[in-house]
């Protein structure tokens, strides 16, 4: 022992270089915290989603060249019928989990239930077509070991309710394995958190919270294998530590970097960048109970109160693309051009239309924001031009649990927030956020943004389940026009930005997939 | 001495428990809504209630203190949500990183603080003296943040003198089992060089962060205590009953000194394992000053209970070293 000790401490005063990351590893640095679950019923963060989808596979993937158009996952074919009530997948034959158990059509429909049965925000997912907890056994079905049938309620457009499979809600769960570690009714929850049980080319080798997560290549994946042995996110939550780490070759791709780290990286011959827009919106959102606040003109005011060029230019240089719109921009139905952000500042306008809204006299408001960039600049810079027309806004900045929970009870004057769905589909963002089914305090419908806002317009809450259902695809899509223009000036929030995210790669990681609906690391070489 | 002891521990109780409920009430009554962190923000008014009524949170505020302190008494932290894992478990995970940043960060600090502050005393006013007192006021008063980031574009991305964040690369993950959670031993015991080579690159600078803020302290003090004792009659004395200048100052005026500054160290160390959040941020070390951080920002009320619970708990044993150092040191005290 002592030996072996003197040796070890003789070689610690050697002088020895830094080593690189692992030829056969990708290493990724990026702020993993927000990991608090790996439970496809529960995940809401992008990076676990991230995670997850990358370690799993869905139903169907979307195609990384055009994200409206689909291709086959863990189902090699599927079929739809006539009405469009019944969709019947054809699950791929021979498959195994890393447990060694078979992938069956049991486990998808039950892996989509088990999402109902736990009622977690996921659920929404399914809800969102009618699926509920009680009509979840006659709705997904497994014929025999290869096939699964799917019910549904209403017509929906095909393409709509297909492109939802694509996402974590439509990975298959090792149903087995999850149900050996099931405590009282919770399927598996509680060891899902820490633990992936599915099908994909990555299977979870190790997660020290807070300090690394280690996916490792699965070699009997059937399917086209990852191209690395590991996949290695390393937790690094300051931006100038994870410059730093690439710089050194020390990580193999760094994300949340700041603006002035990814501008020191200009001219830079090692690294190269990755953009992909997400389906994330900055937005600040007006509570239409307020007696001010609740006329339109008053909140159409505010929108010419933000200077889109001057935060283009500073606040959001790399992170956003201005849009007053919250549908991404490569949804279907999508605004375009300057028809999604007409607005520019322009205050001779808002006091116009405060004027118009009998609003004369100045008034005193209270904005919360998340506690940190870009929030707490864009609380700032709406202060500084409201200031201008004698509207006084007293900034609280919060912890994103104070914010959120004043947010969804209503507590609130004005406030900074963000909102993200990845659909590409225009009806993801309208129905949430143009939509109330029930305005009553005592409703709750929290999952509805326009709910938290008090917002209740029966116009919209026709138009959007109206243009959802409607089948000629040119006709749907100008519906989706209208709504979203309309919205964008009568509803009850200021659309600001789209979320960008910039990625630094080593110029050494090569053939890496990022496009605007996801991260692919299996295709990752160097 | 037996009574003595029983006091001690009485008083121990009492704090802990004053703090627990202190913590819990503040927390109960901060406008932090821990269910969200839960079930996400998209989660349906149902799923909400339930959870809330499965977190019990639905429950008068002394019922939900008397389950928790019931709980604290059988050891059972519950579930931390931010990592999904039993809170003992991510306490024995992260503080092993924080103890050994901290004990390597304070040994750099008394070696150069002490030293420092001697030198500082001998030669109050002099050139020695003023490099002693503007290394103090960087070490006081520099931001540990921007300390950490200038140390790691100076001497890991410019010198190359020691590796960046986190405890270990990545080539090197799991070569060594943990056996006590201190990298460094674990390497020592397994005998495996490169992974102590490696611990040791990375943790030399986040290290000497944090022992540099110690230095400063410990040397700052010493100069003072020191500098009080060299003016003393008994030194004048002691000089002139003939004995040396070194006999002088380190068997009459540092030996009288070395309760105090046992005092300061002893403090210094406590508040280096309460946790160094930023230079954890900045060095992605997986420590226990952001676990908690995090915990208090997600309204992880198990966890944030249980961190304050071990905070005090460090502050009250390290007060109790402090006493027993004086006993042991000062007769007069006995």
């Amino acid at each position: 022992m002592m030996t072996r000790i003197f040796a070890a401490l003789a070689l610690l005063w050697a002088n020895s270089a830094g080593a690189a990351t692992p030829k056969d590893a990708l290493v990724v640095a990026a702020n993993i915290d927000a990991v608090i679950t790996l439970d496809n019923a529960q995940i809401g963060e992008i990076i676990s989603d991230t995670i997850f989808t990358n370690a799993c596979n869905s139903l169907l993937q979307v195609d990384p060249k055009n994200a409206t158009h689909l291709l086959p996952s863990l189902a090699e074919s599927w079929t739809v019928s006539p009405d469009r009530l019944t969709y019947t997948f054809k699950i791929r034959p021979g498959l195994t989990y890393p447990s060694g158990n078979p992938v069956t059509a049991e486990d998808v429909a039950w892996s989509m239930k088990r999402i109902l049965w736990l009622n977690f925000g996921n659920a929404a997912q399914f809800t969102a077509w009618g699926f509920t907890a009680a009509s979840a056994e006659d709705d997904f079905k497994a014929l025999d070991a290869t096939t699964l049938q799917i019910r549904m309620h209403q017509p929906f457009p095909e393409s709509l309710f297909l492109w939802s499979l694509t996402g974590r809600q439509g990975a298959a769960v090792d149903r087995v394995e999850a149900m050996k570690h099931a405590v009282g009714n919770d399927y598996g929850n509680g060891w899902l958190k820490t633990n992936i049980a599915c099908f994909g080319p990555w299977k979870l080798r190790s997660w020290n919270a807070g300090d690394s997560l280690t996916l490792e290549r699965r070699d009997d994946y059937p399917l086209e294998k990852a191209k690395l042995r590991r996949l290695i996110f390393r937790n690094v939550t300051e931006s100038t530590s994870a410059r730093l780490l690439l710089e050194k070759g020390d990580v193999d791709f760094a994300s949340g970097l700041n603006a002035e780290d990814l501008k020191s990286f200009e001219g830079s011959t090692t690294t190269h960048l990755a953009r992909r827009t997400l389906g994330e919106t900055t937005y600040i959102g007006f509570n239409a109970l307020d007696p001010i606040l609740g006329k339109t003109q008053v909140r159409e005011a505010f929108r010419y109160m933000i200077d889109y060029d001057a935060l283009q230019k500073t606040v959001f240089a790399q992170s956003g693309i201005a849009r007053a719109t919250p549908v991404p921009n490569y949804a279907f139905g999508a605004l375009e051009g300057a028809e999604a952000q007409p607005y520019r500042l322009d205050l001779d306008r808002a006091r116009a239309l405060l004027a118009e809204a009998g609003v004369t006299e100045g008034f005193t408001r209270e904005v919360i924001s998340y506690a940190y960039s870009p929030y707490l600049e864009v609380a700032q810079h709406l202060q500084a031009n409201a200031a201008k027309l004698g509207i006084t806004l007293k900034i609280t900045p919060l912890v994103s649990a104070q914010l959120l929970g004043r947010n969804r009870a209503r507590e609130f004057d004005i406030a900074v927030l963000n909102w993200g769905d990845s659909a590409p589909d225009s009806d993801a963002m309208l129905t949430r956020h143009a939509t109330n089914p029930d305005n009553r305090l005592e409703a709750r419908q929290t999952m509805f943004p326009a709910w938290r806002m008090s917002f209740f317009d029966p116009w919209f809450n026709a138009a959007v389940p109206a243009a959802r259902m409607e089948v000629d695809v040119e006709k749907r899509r100008a519906m989706y026009h209208e709504i979203a223009t309309r919205f964008m000036h009568e509803g009850p929030n200021a659309y600001l930005f789209q979320g960008v995210a910039n990625y630094r790669l080593s110029n050494a990681v090569k053939d890496m997939v990022i496009t605007d609906s996801r991260v692919i690391y299996a295709t990752a070489t160097k | 001495m037996l009574a003595a002891t029983a006091r001690q521990l009485g008083s121990v109780a009492v704090t802990l428990f004053a703090l627990l409920a202190l913590t819990f009430v503040i927390g109960r009554m901060l406008p932090i809504d821990p269910v969200i962190a839960v079930v996400g923000e998209a989660a349906s008014r149902e799923t909400y209630d339930m959870v809330r009524t499965r977190m019990g949170l639905d429950q008068p505020v002394l019922i939900q203190f008397g389950r928790f302190a019931l709980d604290m008494v059988q050891g059972r932290f519950g579930s931390a949500i931010i990592t999904g894992r039993p809170v003992i478990d991510d306490l024995a995970r992260v503080f092993p990183p924080t103890i050994e940043l901290a004990t390597f960060g304070m040994a750099i600090g008394i070696g150069v603080g002490v030293p420092m502050g001697v030198l500082a005393a001998l030669y109050a006013g002099r050139w020695i003296d003023h490099i002693a007192r503007i290394i103090g006021l960087i070490g006081h008063s520099a931001p540990t943040f921007w300390l950490g980031l200038m140390g790691l574009v100076v001497f890991y991305a410019m010198l190359g003198w020691v590796d960046g964040p986190g405890r270990i690369d990545d080539a090197f993950e799991g070569d060594v089992d943990p056996v006590t959670g201190f990298l460094l031993i674990d390497a020592l015991l397994a005998g495996n060089g490169e992974v102590l080579v490696n611990a040791w690159r990375h943790i030399v600078l986040p290290a000497s962060i944090l022992g540099l803020g110690a230095a400063a302290t410990i040397s700052r003090l010493t100069r003072a205590f020191l500098l009080e004792q060299l003016g003393q009659e008994y030194i004048v004395t002691a000089r002139a009953k003939g004995l040396s200048f070194a006999r002088v100052l380190w068997r009459h005026a540092f030996a009288n000194i070395s309760v105090q500054l046992i005092t300061v160290i002893v403090l210094s160390y406590a508040f280096l394992l309460e946790g160094a959040v930023l230079t954890e941020t900045v060095f992605a070390w997986p420590g226990f000053g952001r676990y908690f951080t995090n915990s208090l920002l997600t309204g992880d009320m198990n966890a944030v209970l249980a961190c304050t619970l071990i905070v005090g708990a460090i502050f009250v044993v390290m007060n109790m070293l402090a006493d027993l150092a004086y006993r042991l040191l000062d007769p007069r005290t006995r």
